[in-house]
Protein backbone atom coordinates (compact mmCIF):
# COMPACT_ATOMS: atom_id res chain seq x y z
CA UNK A 1 0.00 0.00 0.00
CA UNK A 2 3.05 2.70 0.50
CA UNK A 3 4.72 1.77 -2.18
CA UNK A 4 4.83 4.92 -3.32
CA UNK A 5 6.88 5.89 -0.46
CA UNK A 6 9.59 4.76 -2.69
CA UNK A 7 9.46 7.68 -5.16
CA UNK A 8 11.75 10.26 -4.46
CA UNK A 9 9.32 12.94 -5.41
CA UNK A 10 6.88 11.75 -2.86
CA UNK A 11 9.83 11.67 -0.02
CA UNK A 12 10.50 15.36 -1.20
CA UNK A 13 6.88 15.93 -0.46
CA UNK A 14 6.61 14.59 3.11
CA UNK A 15 10.03 15.81 4.28
CA UNK A 16 8.79 19.54 3.02
CA UNK A 17 5.41 19.50 3.77
CA UNK A 18 6.12 17.90 7.39
CA UNK A 19 8.42 20.89 8.30
CA UNK A 20 6.11 23.45 6.52
CA UNK A 21 2.78 21.95 8.14
CA UNK A 22 4.80 22.35 11.65
CA UNK A 23 6.01 26.10 10.88
CA UNK A 24 2.61 27.03 8.98
CA UNK A 25 0.32 25.46 12.52
CA UNK A 26 2.55 27.19 15.27
CA UNK A 27 2.94 30.24 13.63
CA UNK A 28 -0.77 29.88 12.44
CA UNK A 29 -1.93 29.57 16.10
CA UNK A 30 -0.79 33.12 17.28
CA UNK A 31 -2.02 34.60 14.31
CA UNK A 32 -5.36 33.52 14.86
CA UNK A 33 -5.19 34.50 18.49
CA UNK A 34 -4.03 38.07 17.01
CA UNK A 35 -7.63 38.12 14.80
CA UNK A 36 -4.55 38.43 12.08
CA UNK A 37 -5.94 35.50 10.33
CA UNK A 38 -6.22 38.07 7.42
CA UNK A 39 -2.51 38.68 7.51
CA UNK A 40 -1.84 35.11 5.44
CA UNK A 41 -3.61 35.73 2.22
CA UNK A 42 -2.73 39.65 2.47
CA UNK A 43 0.90 38.62 2.67
CA UNK A 44 0.68 35.28 0.16
CA UNK A 45 -1.08 38.04 -2.51
CA UNK A 46 1.46 40.49 -2.42
CA UNK A 47 4.40 37.98 -2.84
CA UNK A 48 3.05 37.51 -6.26
CA UNK A 49 5.11 40.70 -7.21
CA UNK A 50 8.22 38.75 -6.24
CA UNK A 51 7.13 35.56 -8.08
CA UNK A 52 6.33 37.57 -10.94
CA UNK A 53 9.69 39.48 -10.80
CA UNK A 54 11.33 35.92 -10.59
CA UNK A 55 9.70 34.56 -13.42
CA UNK A 56 9.93 37.48 -15.57
CA UNK A 57 13.97 37.71 -14.98
CA UNK A 58 14.67 34.29 -14.83
CA UNK A 59 15.65 34.43 -10.92
CA UNK A 60 15.18 32.12 -8.07
CA UNK A 61 11.25 32.45 -7.17
CA UNK A 62 11.47 31.53 -3.49
CA UNK A 63 14.33 34.10 -2.53
CA UNK A 64 12.49 37.15 -4.62
CA UNK A 65 9.12 35.98 -3.35
CA UNK A 66 10.83 35.37 0.04
CA UNK A 67 12.22 38.82 0.10
CA UNK A 68 9.01 40.60 -1.14
CA UNK A 69 6.60 38.41 1.94
CA UNK A 70 9.21 39.59 4.50
CA UNK A 71 9.12 43.19 3.22
CA UNK A 72 5.35 43.04 3.24
CA UNK A 73 5.09 41.30 6.75
CA UNK A 74 7.71 44.07 8.34
CA UNK A 75 5.78 46.79 5.99
CA UNK A 76 2.32 45.63 7.42
CA UNK A 77 3.58 46.42 11.10
CA UNK A 78 5.13 49.32 10.11
CA UNK A 79 2.19 50.76 8.94
CA UNK A 80 -0.42 49.54 11.67
CA UNK A 81 1.99 51.44 14.45
CA UNK A 82 3.38 54.57 13.10
CA UNK A 83 0.45 55.36 10.88
CA UNK A 84 -2.12 54.10 13.33
CA UNK A 85 -3.89 52.18 10.83
CA UNK A 86 -5.81 48.98 12.02
CA UNK A 87 -3.51 45.43 11.07
CA UNK A 88 -6.53 44.19 8.74
CA UNK A 89 -6.79 47.53 7.16
CA UNK A 90 -2.48 47.65 6.41
CA UNK A 91 -3.03 44.18 5.20
CA UNK A 92 -5.99 45.90 3.35
CA UNK A 93 -3.69 48.34 1.95
CA UNK A 94 -1.15 45.72 0.62
CA UNK A 95 -2.57 42.84 -0.73
CA UNK A 96 -3.99 44.46 -3.96
CA UNK A 97 -1.00 46.72 -4.40
CA UNK A 98 1.45 43.47 -4.74
CA UNK A 99 -1.16 41.31 -6.66
CA UNK A 100 -2.07 44.24 -9.07
CA UNK A 101 2.06 45.13 -9.24
CA UNK A 102 2.79 41.20 -9.87
CA UNK A 103 -0.23 40.91 -12.68
CA UNK A 104 1.34 44.47 -14.32
CA UNK A 105 5.00 42.45 -14.26
CA UNK A 106 3.17 39.03 -15.26
CA UNK A 107 1.45 41.22 -18.67
CA UNK A 108 5.08 43.01 -19.29
CA UNK A 109 7.19 39.81 -19.45
CA UNK A 110 4.28 37.98 -21.56
CA UNK A 111 4.35 35.23 -18.82
CA UNK A 112 1.92 32.01 -19.56
CA UNK A 113 -0.46 31.04 -17.10
CA UNK A 114 0.96 27.76 -16.96
CA UNK A 115 4.06 29.46 -14.82
CA UNK A 116 1.56 30.75 -12.55
CA UNK A 117 -0.59 27.86 -11.78
CA UNK A 118 2.23 26.62 -9.43
CA UNK A 119 2.53 29.25 -7.54
CA UNK A 120 -1.49 30.12 -7.44
CA UNK A 121 -2.06 26.56 -6.11
CA UNK A 122 0.99 24.92 -5.08
CA UNK A 123 2.97 21.96 -6.31
CA UNK A 124 4.40 20.04 -3.68
CA UNK A 125 4.98 16.67 -5.74
CA UNK A 126 7.55 19.29 -7.96
CA UNK A 127 9.33 19.74 -4.94
CA UNK A 128 13.15 18.87 -5.41
CA UNK A 129 15.49 18.04 -2.72
CA UNK A 130 17.48 21.78 -3.33
CA UNK A 131 14.20 23.07 -2.73
CA UNK A 132 13.76 20.78 0.74
CA UNK A 133 17.11 21.77 2.45
CA UNK A 134 16.08 25.50 1.45
CA UNK A 135 12.35 24.81 3.84
CA UNK A 136 14.53 22.68 5.86
CA UNK A 137 17.30 25.74 7.03
CA UNK A 138 14.22 28.50 6.96
CA UNK A 139 11.95 26.51 9.17
CA UNK A 140 14.82 25.16 11.39
CA UNK A 141 15.46 29.56 11.74
CA UNK A 142 11.55 29.94 12.21
CA UNK A 143 11.26 27.22 14.90
CA UNK A 144 14.35 28.13 16.92
CA UNK A 145 12.89 31.93 16.83
CA UNK A 146 9.27 30.83 17.59
CA UNK A 147 10.83 28.76 20.35
CA UNK A 148 12.83 31.94 21.85
CA UNK A 149 9.95 34.05 21.81
CA UNK A 150 6.76 31.80 22.88
CA UNK A 151 6.54 33.56 25.76
CA UNK A 152 6.69 36.83 24.90
CA UNK A 153 4.62 35.88 21.84
CA UNK A 154 2.12 34.37 23.88
CA UNK A 155 1.68 37.24 26.70
CA UNK A 156 1.40 39.43 23.59
CA UNK A 157 -1.22 37.33 22.04
CA UNK A 158 -3.15 37.38 25.13
CA UNK A 159 -2.81 41.24 25.60
CA UNK A 160 -0.79 43.71 24.13
CA UNK A 161 -1.25 46.41 26.05
CA UNK A 162 -0.03 44.12 29.46
CA UNK A 163 2.72 42.82 27.84
CA UNK A 164 4.01 46.13 26.76
CA UNK A 165 3.22 47.57 30.62
CA UNK A 166 5.41 44.76 32.00
CA UNK A 167 8.51 46.21 30.14
CA UNK A 168 8.51 44.02 27.27
CA UNK A 169 10.27 45.21 23.59
CA UNK A 170 6.62 44.67 22.21
CA UNK A 171 7.24 47.18 19.52
CA UNK A 172 10.58 44.86 18.16
CA UNK A 173 8.85 41.17 19.00
CA UNK A 174 6.32 42.12 16.35
CA UNK A 175 8.65 43.17 13.81
CA UNK A 176 10.42 39.78 14.28
CA UNK A 177 6.96 38.01 14.27
CA UNK A 178 5.91 39.88 10.98
CA UNK A 179 8.87 39.02 9.44
CA UNK A 180 8.50 35.44 10.61
CA UNK A 181 5.48 35.61 8.85
CA UNK A 182 6.60 36.40 5.89
CA UNK A 183 9.10 34.11 5.64
CA UNK A 184 6.43 31.36 6.31
CA UNK A 185 3.92 32.43 4.23
CA UNK A 186 6.88 31.66 1.16
CA UNK A 187 8.04 28.44 2.66
CA UNK A 188 3.94 27.31 2.09
CA UNK A 189 3.42 28.47 -1.58
CA UNK A 190 5.46 25.68 -3.21
CA UNK A 191 2.55 23.23 -0.36
CA UNK A 192 -0.04 24.88 -0.81
CA UNK A 193 0.12 28.20 -3.06
CA UNK A 194 -0.96 31.61 -3.16
CA UNK A 195 -4.87 31.18 -2.81
CA UNK A 196 -4.86 27.61 -0.07
CA UNK A 197 -1.91 29.31 1.93
CA UNK A 198 -4.14 29.60 4.44
CA UNK A 199 -5.42 26.29 4.62
CA UNK A 200 -2.11 25.57 6.89
CA UNK A 201 -1.64 28.80 8.76
CA UNK A 202 -5.13 29.34 9.77
CA UNK A 203 -7.06 25.78 9.68
CA UNK A 204 -4.72 23.87 11.50
CA UNK A 205 -4.96 26.39 14.46
CA UNK A 206 -8.65 26.43 14.32
CA UNK A 207 -9.07 22.87 14.42
CA UNK A 208 -7.07 22.81 17.84
CA UNK A 209 -8.90 25.46 19.44
CA UNK A 210 -12.24 23.94 19.10
CA UNK A 211 -11.21 21.42 21.74
CA UNK A 212 -10.62 24.17 24.06
CA UNK A 213 -7.52 22.99 25.95
CA UNK A 214 -4.79 25.44 27.45
CA UNK A 215 -1.61 26.77 25.38
CA UNK A 216 0.88 24.47 25.59
CA UNK A 217 -1.84 21.43 24.32
CA UNK A 218 -3.40 23.63 21.35
CA UNK A 219 -0.30 24.50 20.05
CA UNK A 220 0.84 20.56 19.81
CA UNK A 221 -2.61 20.04 18.47
CA UNK A 222 -2.25 22.30 15.76
CA UNK A 223 1.02 21.30 14.90
CA UNK A 224 -0.43 17.96 14.54
CA UNK A 225 -3.47 19.01 12.73
CA UNK A 226 -1.05 20.75 10.32
CA UNK A 227 0.94 17.63 9.70
CA UNK A 228 -1.98 15.24 9.34
CA UNK A 229 -3.67 17.63 6.92
CA UNK A 230 -0.35 17.61 4.55
CA UNK A 231 0.07 13.66 4.94
CA UNK A 232 -4.22 12.79 4.42
CA UNK A 233 -3.44 15.26 1.41
CA UNK A 234 -0.47 13.97 -0.54
CA UNK A 235 -1.86 10.37 0.08
CA UNK A 236 -5.25 11.59 -1.21
CA UNK A 237 -3.73 13.61 -4.11
CA UNK A 238 -1.55 10.15 -4.94
CA UNK A 239 -4.50 7.67 -4.94
CA UNK A 240 -7.26 10.03 -6.28
CA UNK A 241 -5.12 11.85 -8.71
CA UNK A 242 -6.48 15.48 -7.53
CA UNK A 243 -4.19 18.32 -7.46
CA UNK A 244 -2.07 17.96 -4.21
CA UNK A 245 -2.37 21.75 -2.69
CA UNK A 246 -6.19 21.29 -3.17
CA UNK A 247 -6.54 18.20 -1.46
CA UNK A 248 -4.14 19.27 1.60
CA UNK A 249 -7.00 22.40 1.83
CA UNK A 250 -9.73 20.07 1.90
CA UNK A 251 -7.85 17.36 4.11
CA UNK A 252 -7.18 20.95 6.67
CA UNK A 253 -11.24 21.52 6.65
CA UNK A 254 -11.96 18.01 7.62
CA UNK A 255 -9.91 18.00 10.82
CA UNK A 256 -11.61 21.05 11.73
CA UNK A 257 -14.85 19.34 11.13
CA UNK A 258 -13.63 16.51 12.91
CA UNK A 259 -12.67 18.94 16.11
CA UNK A 260 -15.44 20.79 15.58
CA UNK A 261 -17.94 17.48 16.10
CA UNK A 262 -15.79 15.86 18.91
CA UNK A 263 -16.46 18.32 21.03
CA UNK A 264 -20.16 19.39 20.90
CA UNK A 265 -20.43 15.32 20.68
CA UNK B 1 -15.20 44.94 56.69
CA UNK B 2 -12.29 43.67 59.11
CA UNK B 3 -10.68 46.69 60.78
CA UNK B 4 -7.39 47.23 58.83
CA UNK B 5 -4.05 46.69 61.16
CA UNK B 6 -2.39 50.54 60.92
CA UNK B 7 0.18 50.48 58.76
CA UNK B 8 2.73 53.42 58.45
CA UNK B 9 5.52 54.16 55.38
CA UNK B 10 9.12 52.85 56.63
CA UNK B 11 12.44 53.76 55.72
CA UNK B 12 12.37 56.90 53.12
CA UNK B 13 13.62 55.59 49.96
CA UNK B 14 11.58 57.03 47.36
CA UNK B 15 10.53 54.11 45.07
CA UNK B 16 8.54 56.09 42.72
CA UNK B 17 8.85 59.70 41.65
CA UNK B 18 6.80 62.05 39.68
CA UNK B 19 8.84 65.74 39.45
CA UNK B 20 6.65 68.29 37.34
CA UNK B 21 5.08 66.38 35.03
CA UNK B 22 2.58 67.51 32.19
CA UNK B 23 1.08 65.78 29.62
CA UNK B 24 -1.35 66.87 26.90
CA UNK B 25 -3.62 64.06 24.69
CA UNK B 26 -4.24 65.57 21.41
CA UNK B 27 -3.94 68.84 22.63
CA UNK B 28 -5.97 69.12 25.64
CA UNK B 29 -3.75 69.35 28.94
CA UNK B 30 -4.39 66.27 31.09
CA UNK B 31 -1.73 66.57 33.64
CA UNK B 32 -0.18 69.80 34.36
CA UNK B 33 2.95 70.18 36.91
CA UNK B 34 2.48 66.98 39.41
CA UNK B 35 4.72 66.43 41.35
CA UNK B 36 4.45 63.55 44.41
CA UNK B 37 7.21 61.10 45.53
CA UNK B 38 6.09 57.41 46.99
CA UNK B 39 7.96 56.27 49.60
CA UNK B 40 9.05 52.70 50.32
CA UNK B 41 6.02 50.57 52.12
CA UNK B 42 3.35 53.61 51.30
CA UNK B 43 -0.21 52.21 50.38
CA UNK B 44 -1.11 55.33 48.52
CA UNK B 45 -4.70 56.10 46.69
CA UNK B 46 -5.15 57.99 44.19
CA UNK B 47 -8.65 59.30 43.49
CA UNK B 48 -9.95 62.00 40.89
CA UNK B 49 -13.52 62.24 38.61
CA UNK B 50 -13.18 60.72 35.30
CA UNK B 51 -10.29 62.17 32.64
CA UNK B 52 -8.66 63.61 35.93
CA UNK B 53 -5.08 61.76 34.61
CA UNK B 54 -5.07 59.29 37.16
CA UNK B 55 -4.28 56.23 34.25
CA UNK B 56 -2.03 58.89 32.67
CA UNK B 57 -0.02 58.95 35.77
CA UNK B 58 0.40 54.81 35.58
CA UNK B 59 1.16 54.59 31.94
CA UNK B 60 3.81 57.28 32.04
CA UNK B 61 5.20 55.51 35.33
CA UNK B 62 5.41 52.33 32.94
CA UNK B 63 7.01 54.25 29.86
CA UNK B 64 3.66 53.85 27.69
CA UNK B 65 3.32 57.51 27.65
CA UNK B 66 5.83 60.01 27.42
CA UNK B 67 5.04 62.99 29.41
CA UNK B 68 5.33 66.52 28.18
CA UNK B 69 7.29 67.63 30.11
CA UNK B 70 8.83 66.75 33.76
CA UNK B 71 10.04 63.58 34.97
CA UNK B 72 9.75 60.51 36.37
CA UNK B 73 12.12 58.08 38.27
CA UNK B 74 11.83 54.48 39.25
CA UNK B 75 13.47 53.11 42.54
CA UNK B 76 16.07 56.20 42.34
CA UNK B 77 16.36 55.34 37.80
CA UNK B 78 15.24 57.60 35.55
CA UNK B 79 12.34 55.95 33.76
CA UNK B 80 13.88 55.14 30.50
CA UNK B 81 16.50 53.74 32.08
CA UNK B 82 15.06 51.67 34.82
CA UNK B 83 15.12 47.93 33.41
CA UNK B 84 14.16 45.37 36.36
CA UNK B 85 10.49 45.89 35.50
CA UNK B 86 9.99 42.30 37.90
CA UNK B 87 10.15 44.92 40.73
CA UNK B 88 7.04 46.08 39.24
CA UNK B 89 3.65 44.74 39.06
CA UNK B 90 0.28 46.36 37.47
CA UNK B 91 -3.28 45.30 37.20
CA UNK B 92 -4.75 47.20 34.40
CA UNK B 93 -8.83 48.32 34.94
CA UNK B 94 -9.59 45.53 32.51
CA UNK B 95 -7.35 43.27 30.54
CA UNK B 96 -8.93 43.19 26.92
CA UNK B 97 -8.98 39.29 25.87
CA UNK B 98 -10.63 36.96 23.81
CA UNK B 99 -12.49 34.65 26.73
CA UNK B 100 -11.96 31.94 24.13
CA UNK B 101 -8.26 32.20 24.72
CA UNK B 102 -6.86 29.09 25.11
CA UNK B 103 -4.92 29.73 28.03
CA UNK B 104 -5.25 28.17 31.47
CA UNK B 105 -5.04 30.62 34.77
CA UNK B 106 -1.71 28.68 35.50
CA UNK B 107 -0.22 29.82 32.11
CA UNK B 108 -1.64 33.52 33.04
CA UNK B 109 -0.36 33.55 36.07
CA UNK B 110 3.26 32.59 35.16
CA UNK B 111 3.06 35.24 32.44
CA UNK B 112 4.47 37.57 35.02
CA UNK B 113 7.55 35.40 34.80
CA UNK B 114 7.98 36.16 30.80
CA UNK B 115 11.27 38.61 31.69
CA UNK B 116 13.36 36.21 32.99
CA UNK B 117 14.26 32.90 31.66
CA UNK B 118 12.78 32.71 28.51
CA UNK B 119 14.35 30.15 26.40
CA UNK B 120 14.27 27.23 28.87
CA UNK B 121 10.84 25.74 30.08
CA UNK B 122 9.95 27.38 34.03
CA UNK B 123 11.68 25.79 36.11
CA UNK B 124 10.75 24.28 39.52
CA UNK B 125 11.11 27.01 41.59
CA UNK B 126 9.43 29.17 38.55
CA UNK B 127 6.31 26.90 38.88
CA UNK B 128 6.58 26.76 42.70
CA UNK B 129 6.18 30.62 42.26
CA UNK B 130 3.22 30.79 39.94
CA UNK B 131 1.53 28.22 42.50
CA UNK B 132 1.72 30.27 45.44
CA UNK B 133 1.00 33.61 43.45
CA UNK B 134 -2.53 31.15 42.28
CA UNK B 135 -2.80 30.42 46.56
CA UNK B 136 -2.33 34.08 47.67
CA UNK B 137 -4.87 35.20 45.38
CA UNK B 138 -7.21 32.43 46.30
CA UNK B 139 -7.04 30.56 43.00
CA UNK B 140 -5.09 27.49 43.28
CA UNK B 141 -7.40 25.20 42.74
CA UNK B 142 -8.66 26.63 39.25
CA UNK B 143 -4.67 26.75 37.94
CA UNK B 144 -5.79 24.42 35.35
CA UNK B 145 -9.02 26.04 34.12
CA UNK B 146 -9.22 27.94 31.19
CA UNK B 147 -9.12 31.78 32.31
CA UNK B 148 -12.54 32.09 30.25
CA UNK B 149 -14.14 30.01 32.84
CA UNK B 150 -13.70 32.05 35.44
CA UNK B 151 -15.92 35.17 36.99
CA UNK B 152 -14.99 38.77 36.45
CA UNK B 153 -13.96 38.92 40.02
CA UNK B 154 -11.81 35.81 39.69
CA UNK B 155 -10.20 37.06 36.44
CA UNK B 156 -8.77 40.40 38.05
CA UNK B 157 -8.00 37.98 40.92
CA UNK B 158 -5.55 35.98 38.43
CA UNK B 159 -4.49 39.24 36.74
CA UNK B 160 -3.02 40.20 40.63
CA UNK B 161 -1.20 36.90 40.67
CA UNK B 162 0.31 37.54 37.53
CA UNK B 163 1.71 41.17 38.94
CA UNK B 164 2.46 39.27 42.03
CA UNK B 165 4.36 36.64 41.37
CA UNK B 166 7.87 37.97 40.50
CA UNK B 167 7.35 39.41 43.71
CA UNK B 168 7.59 42.86 43.16
CA UNK B 169 8.44 45.70 45.44
CA UNK B 170 5.91 48.32 43.85
CA UNK B 171 1.93 47.44 43.05
CA UNK B 172 -0.02 49.52 40.81
CA UNK B 173 -3.66 48.73 40.74
CA UNK B 174 -6.14 50.51 38.49
CA UNK B 175 -9.59 50.95 39.54
CA UNK B 176 -8.86 47.14 40.57
CA UNK B 177 -12.43 46.43 42.14
CA UNK B 178 -14.63 47.56 39.27
CA UNK B 179 -17.65 45.10 38.67
CA UNK B 180 -16.52 43.16 41.30
CA UNK B 181 -19.18 41.69 44.04
CA UNK B 182 -18.86 43.10 47.75
CA UNK B 183 -17.66 40.06 48.94
CA UNK B 184 -15.00 39.67 46.59
CA UNK B 185 -14.08 43.11 47.04
CA UNK B 186 -13.65 41.93 50.43
CA UNK B 187 -11.51 39.58 50.44
CA UNK B 188 -9.34 42.09 47.23
CA UNK B 189 -8.96 44.46 49.98
CA UNK B 190 -8.05 42.23 52.86
CA UNK B 191 -5.11 40.82 50.42
CA UNK B 192 -3.60 43.93 49.73
CA UNK B 193 -3.66 44.75 53.43
CA UNK B 194 -1.83 41.44 53.81
CA UNK B 195 1.14 42.52 51.11
CA UNK B 196 1.23 45.94 52.19
CA UNK B 197 1.79 45.03 56.21
CA UNK B 198 4.62 42.56 54.03
CA UNK B 199 6.36 45.59 53.08
CA UNK B 200 5.10 45.77 49.39
CA UNK B 201 4.16 49.52 48.07
CA UNK B 202 0.81 49.33 46.75
CA UNK B 203 -0.33 52.37 44.52
CA UNK B 204 -4.28 51.65 43.82
CA UNK B 205 -6.65 54.21 41.50
CA UNK B 206 -10.03 54.35 42.94
CA UNK B 207 -13.61 56.07 42.16
CA UNK B 208 -14.40 54.45 45.67
CA UNK B 209 -13.88 57.48 48.33
CA UNK B 210 -14.92 55.40 51.00
CA UNK B 211 -13.12 52.42 49.67
CA UNK B 212 -10.25 54.17 49.54
CA UNK B 213 -10.15 56.09 52.58
CA UNK B 214 -10.22 52.38 54.79
CA UNK B 215 -7.75 51.42 52.96
CA UNK B 216 -4.96 53.53 52.56
CA UNK B 217 -2.39 55.52 54.34
CA UNK B 218 -2.20 58.38 51.92
CA UNK B 219 -3.99 59.71 49.30
CA UNK B 220 -3.68 62.26 46.11
CA UNK B 221 -7.02 63.66 45.09
CA UNK B 222 -6.28 64.69 41.22
CA UNK B 223 -7.89 66.39 38.61
CA UNK B 224 -5.41 67.51 36.03
CA UNK B 225 -3.16 68.87 39.20
CA UNK B 226 -2.83 67.52 42.44
CA UNK B 227 -5.49 69.08 44.84
CA UNK B 228 -4.47 66.87 48.13
CA UNK B 229 -1.90 65.16 49.25
CA UNK B 230 -1.81 63.24 53.06
CA UNK B 231 -3.44 61.08 55.26
CA UNK B 232 -7.13 59.99 54.08
CA UNK B 233 -8.76 61.28 57.26
CA UNK B 234 -7.87 64.50 56.94
CA UNK B 235 -8.95 65.09 53.00
CA UNK B 236 -13.10 66.02 54.30
CA UNK B 237 -11.72 69.00 56.25
CA UNK B 238 -9.44 69.86 53.27
CA UNK B 239 -11.63 71.40 51.11
CA UNK B 240 -10.03 69.78 48.34
CA UNK B 241 -12.99 67.39 46.90
CA UNK B 242 -15.16 70.13 46.06
CA UNK B 243 -12.16 71.68 44.33
CA UNK B 244 -11.35 68.91 42.44
CA UNK B 245 -14.73 66.98 41.52
CA UNK B 246 -16.44 70.71 40.81
CA UNK B 247 -19.56 69.75 42.68
CA UNK B 248 -20.45 68.43 46.59
CA UNK B 249 -18.99 65.30 47.61
CA UNK B 250 -19.24 63.60 50.00
CA UNK B 251 -16.20 61.74 51.64
CA UNK B 252 -17.20 58.68 54.48
CA UNK B 253 -13.89 59.07 56.71
CA UNK B 254 -12.37 56.05 58.44
CA UNK B 255 -10.34 55.96 61.17
CA UNK B 256 -7.79 53.53 61.07
CA UNK B 257 -6.94 53.85 64.50
CA UNK B 258 -10.44 52.90 65.59
CA UNK B 259 -12.12 51.31 62.54
CA UNK B 260 -14.80 54.27 62.73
Amino acid sequence: MFEFLGYQFIQNAFVAGTIVAVICAVLGLFIVLRKLSFMTDGIAHASLAGIAAAIALNIDVLIVAGFVALLSGLGINRIREKMKISGDAAIGLLLPVGLATGIVLLSLAHVTSVDLMSYLFGSILAITSSDVQFIAVFGAIVIATIAILRRQLFYISFDEDSAKASGMPVSAINYIFFGLVGITVVLALRVAGIMLVSALMIIPPLAALQLKKDFTTTLALSAAFGILSVWMGIIASYYIGVATGAAIALSSFALFLMAYLLKRA
Amino acid sequence: MKKPVARKASAKVAVLEFSDISFSYAGEPTLDSVSFAVQKGDFLGIIGPNGAGKSTLFKIALGLEEPTSGSVKLFGKKQADFSDWSRVGFVPQKVQFDPNFPASVFEVAAMGLTQKNNLMPLSGEQKKAVANALHEVGLESQASKRIGELSGGQMQRVFLARALVSKPDLLLLDEPTTGIDSEQQEKFCCLLERLNDAGMTIIIISHDLSFMSYLVNKVICLNRRVFYCGHPKDIAKSGALPKAYGHGVHAIAHDHEHGA
